[in-house]
């Protein structure tokens, strides 16, 4: 009997375990199915809203960047009793001035110095101009001399050539002639530097409980170091521009000024910057003399200038921070350029130093932080 | 996606400024500052609301900032997940915990969860960084307090310490 009696209650108990997990197995499928279906429809509508999102990314970007290097100038001037609005009045009519000043003065020279310099390479057609640094280059180089390296240099160098030129041309353009690139960068940067700690309140307010003291950990350590790294790589810029003018026109370099700004520019980019930054110079001395004559000193005068960065200027200035493997550089560099030409070079090493300073903060907070529970 | 969600998205912004100027004034660590000092200082805090039994941080997690209670009650336990599970304070409105977070990265000693809905106040290491940059005066004055409120913890803790030391001189001397 009493078994009789035991085993009902037992098959019960079974019954009553197996429909628990039943309904625990059905919750937690309803659950995922609800979070896959949230999911689907944020990536649909992500992917509706992304076109119409892109153009303004531009202008946020360069807000951004300007409110990263700004800071610091208002931050002080704060310091100093101003008050916060004032101070990034002053600044932006400071810069204002300095800009208007420049298109007043700089600009005609330096778009008179653009221009015969255009012309000067229109004079001399693409292929005569290859032809010339072909020469130069089997005159410094033998193993070129033989017909068929040196035709297929040319046709590199000439294929090369076009494709960096027309894609970074047409990319400078497209950005510096937006109309509204012009008009909403100072805006959306005044607010950036006016109101950027409500902005990076409400992105705290909205973070869950759970990853809330990790988030603002996360914000306030990426922005500290993107601000170092893009403060820091402007200034190292702008002290080999300065340099480069310098040495051009003690060389008697044409077109000096346009030249050291490049160069300035495309010493953001690693390794490749040099070269990026010495070739113009090369390319019209070429073009300007005839004869590779003044190569060689401006092949040393950039060497020299490198050296400096590389033992003084970059390891006093940059962050050491943000440190990449030689081996990554090249192939982001290659990417950037496969992207967007040399405007792609020069924005890939500080768009992969970003993403990196992202990932590392986000994987040290991932370790030290239970994020479940 | 617990409903302390939504709530720390769209608080109510007037009860807030109310009962935070009152909450405020009763904290040692505000109650000194001038109007204006405490107008700079609310903008760097961060209003949290959290449900009863959320935990607010873990023991052993990097620490970023000091707590303020607005209103409800905190529970702060030593080994929080094991058997030897121990309180060590229970926490109520105007009452503060993590301070040591303000100064430096060193991890949470301790586990602090909600024993009901609460409402806190949250200063980060950061903001509070940013400020004494911004305003050295405020941030000093800030900075200030807090130096005071850890040596009155310290002398408390070394007077503990004695009485420690002291009771167990005795039990020997009896033994």
């Amino acid at each position: 009997m009493k078994n009789n009696s035991l085993y009902p209650q037992n098959n019960k108990s079974n019954f009553n375990q197996e429909n628990q997990f039943v309904v625990v197995l059905n919750r937690l499928l309803i659950k995922r199915l609800f979070k896959a279906a949230i999911w689907i429809s944020v990536i649909i509508l992500l992917s509706q809203v992304i076109p119409f999102v892109t153009p303004i990314l531009a202008p946020l970007i360069i807000s951004l960047i300007l409110s990263l290097l700004l800071t610091p100038l208002v931050d002080e001037m704060e310091n100093r009793g101003i008050n916060r609005g004032a101070a990034i009045g002053i600044i932006f009519l400071f810069f204002g001035g300095l800009i208007a000043i420049s298109l007043k003065f700089l600009i005609p020279g330096l778009n008179q110095e653009i221009q015969s310099l255009s012309q000067a390479l229109e004079n001399q057609d693409p292929q005569s101009l290859i032809d010339k640094l072909q020469i130069t280059l089997t005159q410094r180089i033998p193993i070129l001399k033989n017909p068929e390296i040196a035709r297929e240099v040319g046709a590199r160098l000439h294929e090369l050539f076009k494709s960096l030129l027309s894609k970074s041309l047409n990319m400078i353009f497209a950005i510096l002639s937006s109309f509204t690139i012009i008009v909403t960068v100072p805006f959306i940067t005044f607010f950036f530097l006016k109101d950027g700690h409500r902005i990076k309140k409400f992105i705290i307010q909205c973070v869950p409980n759970r990853y809330f003291e990790m988030s603002l950990n996360l914000l306030y350590k990426i922005n500290l170091q993107l601000g170092n790294y893009i403060r820091g790589q402007l200034l190292v810029s702008s002290i080999i521009a300065a340099l480069s003018i310098v040495a051009l026109y003690s060389l008697n370099v044409p077109y000096f000024f346009v030249i050291g700004i490049i160069a300035g520019l495309a010493n953001m980019i690693p390794y490749f910057g040099p070269v990026v930054g010495a070739l113009p110079a090369i390319l019209v001395a070429v073009v300007e003399n005839g004869s590779p004559g003044p190569v060689l000193g401006i092949i040393i005068a950039f060497a020299m200038i490198q050296l400096l960065d590389n033992v003084l200027i970059s390891p006093v200035i940059v962050s050491r921070s943000v440190q990449i493997h030689p081996l990554l550089v090249i192939i982001v560099i290659l990417v950037g350029s496969n992207i967007g030409g040399i405007f792609g070079m020069l924005l890939a090493v500080p768009t992969f130093a970003v993403a990196q300073v992202i990932v590392k903060e986000l994987i040290w907070s991932f370790r030290h932080y239970r994020l479940s529970g | 996606m617990p409903s302390s969600y939504w709530n720390n998205i769209f608080e109510k912004n007037g009860r807030h400024q109310l009962n935070l100027d009152y909450v405020l004034k009763k904290v040692p660590f505000f109650s000194q500052l001038k109007k204006s000092e405490l107008r700079e200082f609310k903008r760097i805090i961060h209003h949290r609301y959290y449900k009863k039994n959320e935990v607010i941080f873990y023991e052993g997690e990097p620490g970023v900032g000091m707590f303020v209670i607005e209103n409800g009650k905190i529970g702060i336990y030593k080994n929080f997940e094991e058997d030897s599970r121990e309180e060590l304070a229970n926490l109520r409105s105007g009452e503060f915990f993590g301070e040591m977070a303000l100064l430096d990265e060193s991890p949470r000693s301790a586990t602090a969860i909600a024993l009901e809905n609460t409402n806190v106040l949250g200063l980060f290491r950061p903001d509070l960084f940013n400020l004494i940059n911004r305003k050295p005066k405020l941030g000093n004055k800030i900075l200030l307090r807090l130096a005071q409120m850890l040596a009155e913890r310290l002398r408390l803790s070394n007077d503990e310490l004695q009485e420690i030391k002291q009771l167990y001189e005795n039990s020997v001397i009896i033994r």
